[in-house]
C-alpha cells in the first residue's frame, strides 16, 4: 500500500466526491468526520522503525510516491502532522454537525489538508512554496463564504502569501545551489535574508501581520480560525525541515538569532495589540501571533530541547484556539457584535461557554494547570541561560496578556441588561464546552502523554535533534 | 541587443500605462501584453513548448478575469482625476529609477540576462504598486498577476523545471478563478 495515495490522493478524491453530493450537507458532514477520524487513526497506528519500512499491523506502507519525476515522501514528521490535521478537521466537522452550522470546510477542508501535507512531504523542498500557494488559493473561497464583498483582508492575505512564495522559491534555488557548490559569506547572507523575508511574510510577522486580525474580524470565524490554526503550524514545520535539510544554513548561527528575534517580535506585538482591542475577533487574531511567536522563540534557542519545545506548543495551540473558535462561533449566533461591551454578564447567562473562553485564554497566557504552562516554563528556564533579554520580553508579553484576560474576566462578571434578554445555554453547548474544559485541564495536569506525541514531529530531523 | 533594449523600453512604458489607465479593459489588455513580453523573453532560454505553457495559462487567466468582469456589474464610469494619474505616473517613474539602480547590483548575485532581470523587476514593482493603490478585487488581482509575471521572467532564467512551469500555470489560473469567484461568477454553495 502506498502512503501518499492513502493520506493525500484518496482524501482529495473524497473531497471532490463530497462536493458533488453537497446538497446532502449533513450526511456529507458526517462522512467527512468519519473519513478524517479514520485517516487520523491510521496515522496513529503506523509503526515507523528507524531505517525500516513503515507498517500498520504488519502491512507495509510505502512512504513515497513518484509524481512527474518528483517524490512525495511521508516521513515521521509528516505522519504526525497527518494525525494533527485530520484529527482537528474531524473534530471541527463533528462540531459543525453537533451545532448545525453549515460551512465550506465541508468538503474543501479535506483538500486543503491534502495540499498542506503535500507541501510538507514534497521533495525537493523547492516545490513546497508552490503547493502551499495552491492551498492558500483553495482556502480563499472557504474564508470568503457568503461574504464576497468583504474581500480586502483576504486579498491582503493572498498577496502576502504570494510574495512569500516568490521569496521562498528564490531562497530554495539558492539553497539547492549551495548543496552543489560551496557558498561564500555574502551568498549566505543573501540566502538567509531572502528565506527570512519569505517566512516573515508567511508567518505574518510585524509589520506584515495586518491580514490576521482583519480576516478574524471581517470573515466567518468557523472557517477562518481553522485556517489560522493549521497554516502557521505547517509553515513552522516546513521551516524546521529547511533547517534540517541544508547543512550550511543550519550551521549559520545568525539564522537562530533571527528566529529568536522574530519570535520575540511576534510575542510582544501579539500581546500588546491584543490588549488594546475592543472586538473579541481581533483580540483572538493577535493571540494567533503570540502563539506562533512562542514556537519561533523556542526554535531560535538552537538547542535540542529548544526544537522539542517548539513542537510542544503545537498541541496547546490547537486545543486553546479550538475552544476559542467555538465559543465565539456560538456567541455570534446570539450577539449582534463581538464588541467587549456586549460581553457583559456573560458569566450569568452562559456560564460554561464563558468559563471555556476564560480557561482557554488563560491557557494561552501559560497559567499553571493548563497545557501551555509546561513548555512555556521550560522555555523561560532555557531562555534565562541562553537569551536573558528575550526572557524579559517574553515575561512582559505574558504579563500583558494576563492583565488583558483579567480585564475580560471582569467584563464577563459585570451585570448588564443583556442578562435579562439572553437565552441560556442548551444541553449540547454545556456538554460540548464542559468536555473541552476537562480535556484542557487534564492535559495541563498530565502533559506528558500529549507532548511525547508532539516530539515525533521533530524527532525525524536528525541534524536538529541529535 | 536592439530587440532587448526595445523590450526594456516597451516594458517601462507599458508598466506606466497599466498603472495610470484606470479602465479595467486597458489594464487587462496590458496584462496580456505583459504575458506576451514574458513569453518572448522566456522563449529565448526555454523550448517553445514549455514557454507556450506560460503564455497560454497567462492569457487564459486574463480571459477568465475579463469574462467575469463583463458578466459582473463592473463599474463602467471612470472619473478621470488628473492629479491621481500624474501621481501614478510619477510613482512608476520612481519605479524606473529604482530598477535602473537595483538591476546591476542584483545582477551581480543573480546570474541571469540583464534584460530579463530589468523587465522582471519592473513588472514586480508595477504589480506591488497596483496592489497598493487599488481597492477593487479585480484590479488587485491584475496587480498580483503582473507581479507573478515579473517574478516568472526572473525565475525562469534560473530554473527550467517543467513541473514548476505546470504548477505555476495552475496557480495563475487559480488566482484568476478567485477573481471570477469574487466577481460572483460562480458559487461553491450547495442547497442545504
Amino acid at each position: 500500500m502506498n502512503g501518499p495515495f492513502i493520506w493525500i490522493i484518496i482524501p482529495a478524491f473524497f473531497s471532490v466526491l463530497f462536493y458533488i453530493f453537497r446538497k446532502n450537507y449533513w450526511l456529507v458532514c458526517l462522512f467527512q468526520t468519519a473519513l478524517c477520524f479514520i485517516l487520523a487513526l491510521l496515522a496513529v497506528l503506523i509503526k515507523y522503525p528507524a531505517g525500516g519500512t513503515p507498517s500498520i499491523f504488519g502491512i507495509e506502507i510505502t512512504p513515497s510516491l513518484n509524481f512527474l519525476g518528483r517524490v512525495i515522501n511521508l516521513d515521521q514528521s509528516s505522519f504526525r502532522m497527518l494525525l494533527v490535521l485530520n484529527g482537528l478537521l474531524g473534530f471541527w466537522s463533528l462540531s459543525l454537525y453537533i451545532h448545525r452550522i453549515p460551512s465550506l470546510l465541508v468538503p474543501l477542508g479535506i483538500i486543503f489538508n491534502s495540499f498542506l501535507i503535500s507541501a510538507l512531504a514534497v521533495e525537493p523542498f523547492l516545490y513546497s512554496g508552490l503547493i502551499l500557494e495552491i492551498a492558500v488559493l483553495v482556502s480563499v473561497p472557504v474564508m470568503l463564504e457568503n461574504n464576497r464583498q468583504e474581500n480586502e483582508a483576504v486579498l491582503r492575505y493572498l498577496f502576502f502569501f504570494s510574495i512569500g512564495m516568490v521569496l521562498i522559491l528564490l531562497a530554495g534555488w539558492y539553497l539547492a545551489g549551495g548543496e552543489i557548490s560551496p557558498v561564500n559569506e555574502e551568498q549566505l547572507i543573501q540566502a538567509t535574508l531572502i528565506l527570512g523575508l519569505g517566512f516573515i511574510m508567511w508567518l505574518a510577522v510585524f509589520p506584515f501581520h495586518t491580514w490576521i486580525p482583519a480576516v478574524s474580524e471581517s470573515l466567518r470565524t468557523v472557517n477562518t480560525f481553522y485556517i489560522l490554526i493549521t497554516l502557521p503550524i505547517i509553515i513552522f514545520v516546513l521551516l524546521l525541515k529547511y533547517l534540517n535539510g541544508f547543512s550550511w544554513l543550519r550551521e549559520y548561527s545568525i539564522i537562530y538569532q533571527a528566529l529568536g528575534i522574530l519570535g520575540m517580535i511576534l510575542c510582544i506585538t501579539g500581546s500588546l495589540w491584543a490588549a488594546f482591542q475592543k472586538d473579541l475577533h481581533r483580540t483572538v487574531g493577535y493571540l494567533f501571533l503570540f502563539s506562533i511567536g512562542l514556537m519561533l522563540s523556542s526554535a531560535g534557542l538552537n538547542s535540542i530541547l529548544g526544537f522539542y519545545l517548539s513542537t510542544y506548543f503545537i498541541y496547546p495551540r490547537i486545543i486553546n484556539f479550538f475552544i476559542l473558535a467555538w465559543t465565539i462561533v456560538l456567541l455570534e449566533r446570539e450577539l449582534q457584535s463581538m464588541n467587549l461591551k456586549t460581553m457583559k454578564s456573560l458569566f450569568y447567562t452562559k456560564p460554561i461557554t464563558a468559563s471555556a473562553f476564560i480557561v482557554s485564554v488563560f491557557s494561552i497566557a501559560a497559567m499553571p494547570f493548563t497545557p501551555t504552562f509546561p513548555p512555556t516554563f521550560s522555555l523561560l528556564e532555557l531562555m534565562s541561560q541562553k537569551f536573558p533579554s528575550g526572557l524579559w520580553v517574553l515575561l512582559f508579553s505574558i504579563a500583558i496578556l494576563s492583565f488583558t484576560f483579567f480585564r475580560l474576566l471582569l467584563i464577563f462578571l459585570t451585570q448588564s441588561d443583556y442578562y435579562i434578554d439572553s437565552n441560556p445555554e442548551d444541553i449540547h453547548e454545556k456538554l460540548f464546552f464542559g468536555v473541552l474544559i476537562i480535556i484542557l485541564i487534564f492535559s495541563g495536569i498530565f502533559p506528558n502523554f500529549f507532548f511525547s506525541a508532539s516530539e515525533s514531529i521533530v524527532s525525524g530531523y536528525d541534524f536538529l535533534v541529535q | 541587443m536592439i530587440i532587448n533594449s526595445a523590450l526594456i523600453l516597451i516594458s517601462g512604458i507599458l508598466s506606466a500605462l497599466i498603472l495610470s489607465l484606470e479602465d479595467w479593459r486597458w489594464r487587462l489588455a496590458g496584462l496580456s501584453v505583459v504575458q506576451l513580453i514574458s513569453f518572448i523573453l522566456i522563449v529565448q532560454i526555454w523550448p517553445i513548448a514549455l514557454a507556450s505553457v506560460k503564455l497560454i495559462s497567462g492569457w487564459m487567466g486574463a480571459s477568465l478575469l475579463g469574462t467575469a468582469m463583463i458578466s459582473g456589474n463592473q463599474e463602467d464610469e471612470i472619473h478621470f482625476v488628473l492629479s491621481r494619474n500624474v501621481f501614478r505616473l510619477v510613482l512608476m517613474m520612481f519605479g524606473w529609477v529604482v530598477t535602473a539602480i537595483s538591476a546591476p547590483i542584483i545582477n551581480e548575485w543573480l546570474p541571469i540576462s540583464f534584460t530579463n532581470l530589468t523587465i522582471g523587476f519592473l513588472f514586480i514593482l508595477c504589480g506591488i504598486f497596483m496592489f497598493a493603490l487599488n481597492r477593487t478585487s479585480s484590479q488587485i488581482l491584475i496587480g498580483l498577476l503582473i507581479f507573478l509575471s515579473g517574478f516568472d521572467i526572473i525565475y525562469s532564467s534560473l530554473e527550467g523545471s517543467a513541473l514548476v512551469t505546470g504548477i505555476y500555470g495552475l496557480i495563475v489560473i487559480l488566482i484568476s478563478l478567485v477573481g471570477v469567484y469574487l466577481q460572483g461568477g460562480f458559487s461553491l454553495q450547495g442547497e442545504r
